[in-house]
């Protein structure tokens, strides 16, 4: 860039290059998914990871949660799971005589939750509360959590066997949907080598960021500037998706909020302070497949549509 | 090509500087001398001297003058350059002009002073700029002077070679100017100043005026340029030796030096023996000289059975008909000789003309014609012009009008003077559509009447040896007269309208009807048969007509052409069958290869007698028009508007008549244009530029139109919904990074929108036009095909 940067500027991008480091030695060959964690992650958004099993959807949520220096915690989904299994519960002490709150994973900083479509609904919804307000509410008493709370789920693909859908209140709340996909041959040459000899076991992982300082850029974030006619074209993006034909349910607002601040912060990481219609189409694909994507059909080539169907601003003025 | 800083652009222009001339303006230079070397070429009388002695200054006194720079500098200190040295040896060799001219005259092949000075000024730019790399002030002063003598020149000259010339050193001279400015203008760009023109607000007012101001000037002036003579610049040219010298100016005097008396202006001698007075002949003698004599294969074929006593009194009568020129034979034996030069002509000069050319005197007028023959017929009174001449004083002088007022065609008029020579006839020499003359000290009121065919003649046998008559006439403007309807038809039966009864009359309505079918009434119908006969017909003035032929008009229209008087005559009669009154004038037709260049006027003799007919559109005036292909039409006026309006209708005529044509032109145009689209777009983009102003925003702007009109012509037209940024940076993502950068800024951050620097957005603008091509784009696009 041609411009001095501040210094402010300057750290903020070492720390995230830092991260995006860590990220990539975990997950070996998959930079443009990091890329997209990093933005979810700094966007204050959750996580669906939509894959097989194996493909280091776990290992990416633990690496994340090294590298920022979080506290981590993982549910496995079960259909026998309940609503208090991830909130957490009272109990009665009985050497003090009186109930004591045993926090549930919720109380993290990073929820893994493996193959949510597995749980019933009525433990999915046990997020609702968390993943919206971040904050739960126990026997009426209502608790805050981590300002970085961050919900990273699995589901596996809904052909198998006992699974639950997500409902679509439920997806909204989520920002993104990834696939992580397999590995190219070469990576995947390199990362078997990685894990001959000692456990590797996300050892090489260390914190890029502290909790405040992730704050701080979620924050920062927040204040990147999205012009009028960039907001124009989000919404003209969000008719369009309720117009299609082949949408059931078009764009939510809380979706489009949720996809301009997935643009605002993609723009932060390309290292600009201000979102362009290139961004907003950037993250298009992970955040509408989302809300619009129909189990049963493949939703990029709606997507593409979609986006095809609406003119990108040129000069404002 | 990245980013050049200043300092390196810099650099290459002082590279440019030091040592040799720039090769554009050697080139400009040259051209300029070869400018004037044509235009002297009429007037030089030895041709290879002329060459000789460009051949000559053009390279030896520069050999000379690097000789001593070289010396000078090896032996003086470097940095005070050799320009004071240059400077006086410039002068000193731009002299030798003078010094060969001098050399010359002796020989008797030099030339006028004002040639030789304009001959030392050419010379004098061309070493100023072959010396220009030594010093660059030399560059603009030697520029300058070669563009003033070219420019003048053209004012000068009206030779098509000249023109051409003048054509390719005004390129020469634009692409030198342009090279030079455009390096400025990089330099400007580049470091970033938003005005990017280096001129203030008071060169632009002023340039807006000069603008307008030669606008106006063009679309009110006349087009063609006079031929000016060198009286016409230059105050006087009297060569080294008073009124003895051979090349001193000698032209038309006051009239008679009895008349003149001490007001006598020169008296000198004119360049060739044309001037000697003997024998005057009548006019009958004139017209043998031109076209030889008529052929008598008729007329002894009606006398064959007539008495010796009758056939001899026909003959005499005969002859003094012809003498006294009142009658005109189509019928002739070929000329014996060709057209020749002036200086070759053996015949003797007639009268002298001075004022723009081309011109027609007529002098005598025919109406009847049977078929052979035309004759002149005693006009009825209804016929006769209504005018009256009156004598009227103007500027303290006696002046002879027609007392006639103006019809809307006649835009403007022109003035001649006629020196009487040679010329036996009373009748006045004058100009088409004469308005007034005037003849120094002469008051007579009733000297000059209208005879029985309606032209003016002076009472008298005729008109005195050395009268010096000055004429003003009124010149038409075509275009007015166009639309212009025939407001008095010809009726068979009369003067004006006359055609033999025989069996080619039949065809002449035929051609009449057949030449000005689809045209307007009026004169466009009349110009439409001039432009047949002027187009389809060639001029053969050895070609007459047989006695196999009915008449002398079937012989030219069998022969699809013939000598000048068959044109006049065919003509005539076809613009009677027509329904225009028409009567066929013989004269002189004074023309530019006329012009003595020495005596600075035109010299007539037989060789310049010739006939044209003349059309009455409005019972009025009338308006000669030449069928000879060949010959120049008749003197008229049009202003560039009216000009280009009359180009554009022909042009439309001729897209109607060949539309394959003009389709497959269109076709190649376009194709052309396709293949150059990058020409077109950096016009574009320079268009752009200059509507939108030069600020950053417009700039980014201007800029981002371009590449993507680029795309577009390379068949990768970015599509609605594609982000700039993204497809920009397709091709090259470096290439186009700090533009897009700058051109989102400018777009979707009010924050940083205020921090755009002129100076970034110049560079990231100029690199994203640069490295961007068009045959980039189109490149990458055949490799792969943007999906």
């Amino acid at each position: 860039m041609n411009k001095p940067m501040t210094s402010i500027q300057e750290i903020d991008e070492r720390k995230v290059d830092e991260l995006r480091k860590q990220l990539n030695s975990a997950l070996v060959g998959k930079s443009d998914v990091v890329e997209q964690v990093i933005t979810c992650l700094l966007a204050k958004g959750h996580l669906l990871f939509d894959d097989l099993p194996g493909l280091g959807k776990t290992t990416l949520a633990k690496a994340l949660a090294k590298s920022v220096g979080g506290v981590f915690a993982r549910v496995q989904c079960t259909p026998d799971l309940l609503p208090s299994d991830i909130t957490g519960f009272n109990i009665f002490d009985q050497k003090n005589q009186s109930f004591q709150f045993r926090e549930g994973p919720v109380f993290s900083d990073f929820l893994l939750t493996d193959e949510i479509n597995r749980a019933t609904p009525r433990t999915q919804s046990a997020l609702f509360e968390a993943m919206a307000e971040r904050q739960v509410t126990i026997d009426n008493k209502t608790m805050p959590l981590a300002s970085t709370f961050m919900v990273i789920a699995t589901q596996n693909p809904v052909e198998s066997h006992g699974a639950y859908p997500l409902p679509e209140a439920q997806l909204d709340r989520f920002a993104m949907k990834l696939s992580i996909g397999y590995p190219q041959t070469e990576d995947e040459v390199s990362m078997l080598g990685q894990f001959v000899g000692d456990e590797f076991e996300n050892k090489t992982i260390q914190p890029a960021l502290t909790l405040q300082e992730l704050s701080s850029l979620q924050m920062r974030v927040a204040k990147v500037e999205v012009c009028e006619a960039v907001r124009r074209y989000l919404v003209d993006l969000g008719n369009a998706t309720r117009n299609h034909s082949k949408v059931e349910l078009g764009l939510s607002p809380r979706g489009l909020i949720t996809w301009q601040r997935i643009a605002q912060s993609w723009a932060f990481l390309k290292g600009r302070t201000f979102v362009t219609p290139a961004d907003v189409q950037s993250v298009a694909v992970p955040v509408l497949k989302l809300r619009i994507g129909n189990d049963n059909q493949n939703s990029d080539p709606i997507i593409q549509q979609i986006l095809e169907s609406v003119p990108v601003p040129n000069e404002t003025n | 090509m990245s980013q050049l800083n200043p300092s390196q652009l810099k650099a290459n222009q002082t590279r440019t500087l030091g040592g040799g001339p720039q090769l554009d303006l050697v080139l400009i230079g040259l051209l300029a001398i070869i400018v004037l070397q044509l235009f002297r070429i009429p007037t030089s009388r030895w041709l290879p001297a002329l060459w000789l002695e460009s051949a000559f200054l053009v390279s030896v006194p520069p050999l000379v003058l690097f000789g001593v720079s070289k010396r000078f500098t090896l032996s003086q200190d470097q940095d005070a350059g050799p320009s004071g040295w240059l400077q006086f040896g410039v002068i000193a060799f731009a002299s030798t002009t003078f010094l060969i001219q001098y050399i010359f005259r002796q020989f008797g092949i030099g030339d006028p002073t004002e040639i030789v000075v304009m001959l030392a000024l050419s010379f004098g730019a061309w070493y100023l700029i072959i010396f220009s790399g030594l010093v660059p002030s030399f560059k603009k002063v030697g520029f300058v002077t070669c563009c003033a003598l070219v420019l003048f020149t053209c004012f000068m000259s009206e030779r098509v070679e000249v023109f051409v010339a003048s054509f390719l050193f005004t390129t020469c001279a634009l692409w030198h100017l342009l090279s030079n400015y455009w390096g400025r203008l990089d330099d400007k760009a580049i470091e970033g100043d938003s005005r990017m023109l280096p001129v203030n607000s008071m060169a632009i007012a002023i340039s807006l005026a000069a603008i307008v101001c030669s606008v106006t000037i063009l679309l009110a002036v006349v087009p063609q340029t006079m031929t000016v003579s060198l009286a016409g610049f230059s105050p006087f040219s009297g060569g080294q030796q008073g009124y003895q010298d051979t090349f001193a100016r000698c032209g038309i005097g006051d009239g008679d030096m009895l008349t003149a008396g001490e007001n006598a202006r020169s008296t000198g001698p004119v360049q060739s023996d044309q001037f000697i007075e003997d024998d005057k002949p009548s006019m009958y003698d004139v017209i043998v000289e031109k076209y030889a004599a008529a052929t008598e294969f008729k007329k002894p074929k009606r006398m064959r059975a007539a008495a010796l006593n009758v056939r001899a009194t026909h003959l005499k009568e005969i002859i003094e008909s012809e003498q006294s020129g009142k009658s005109f034979s189509t019928s002739r034996k070929p000329p014996s000789d060709k057209v020749l030069d002036l200086e070759h002509r053996r015949s003797k000069a007639l009268c002298y003309v001075e004022g723009s050319t081309p011109v027609r005197f007529s002098i005598d007028c025919f109406h009847h014609f049977d078929g052979w023959d035309w004759s002149k017929v005693a006009l009825t009174e209804d016929d006769l012009p209504e005018s009256k001449i009156c004598l009227v004083e103007e500027f303290g002088k006696p002046w002879y009008r027609k007392s006639a007022g103006k019809p809307k065609y006649i835009t403007t008029s022109r003035a001649h003077r006629v020196k009487i020579l040679r010329l036996s006839t009373n009748a006045l020499p004058a100009p088409s559509l004469l308005e007034a003359w005037h003849i120094d000290r002469v008051n007579l009121p009733n000297l000059f009447t209208y005879n029985a065919q309606g032209t003016v003649e002076m009472k008298g046998d005729v008109i005195p040896t050395h009268t010096v008559i000055d004429n003003v006439s009124d010149v038409p403007n075509f275009y007015l007269l166009s639309k212009r309807k025939n407001s008095c038809v010809a009726e068979p039966d009369s003067s004006f309208g006359q055609i033999p009864l025989n069996k080619t009359k039949a065809r002449i309505e035929q051609l009449a009807k057949d030449w000005t079918d689809g045209s307007a009434q009026g004169w466009k119908q009349v110009d439409a048969i001039i432009n047949h006969l002027r187009s389809e017909f060639a001029h053969r003035p050895d070609w007459v007509a047989t006695e196999s032929y009915a008449d002398s008009v079937e012989a030219f229209l069998d022969q699809r052409g013939g000598p000048g008087y068959q044109f006049a005559s065919v003509a005539t009669q076809i613009l009677r069958a027509a329904g225009y009154r028409t009567r066929l004038k013989s004269g002189f037709l004074v023309s530019e290869k006329d012009f003595d260049w020495t005596a600075g006027q035109s010299i007539v003799t037989s060789e310049n007698l010739h006939m044209w007919p003349e059309v009455c559109l409005d019972g009025w005036r009338w308006i000669p028009v030449e069928p000879t292909p060949g010959v120049p039409k008749p003197y008229h006026h049009l202003t560039w508007s009216q000009w280009c309006m009359t180009q554009a209708a022909h042009g439309i005529v001729l897209m109607k008549q060949h539309p394959i044509l003009s389709l497959l032109s269109v076709v190649m145009l376009g194709f052309l244009l396709h293949q150059r689209w990058e020409v077109i777009a950096g016009l574009s983009w320079l268009a752009w530029c200059f509507v939108f102003g030069l600020f950053p925003t417009q700039r980014l702007k201007a800029t981002r139109k371009l590449i993507d009109m680029r795309f577009w012509a390379a068949g990768a037209p970015r599509p609605a919904f594609e982000a700039v940024s993204n497809w920009f940076c397709q091709p090259d993502p470096n290439a186009a990074k700090q533009f897009c950068h700058f051109w989102q800024i400018q777009n979707f951050s009010r924050a940083q929108k205020p921090s755009l620097q002129g100076e970034n957005v110049a560079i990231a603008c100029r690199q994203i036009v640069n490295e961007l091509s068009f045959k980039r784009i189109k490149s990458q696009h055949k490799n792969e095909p943007v999906s």
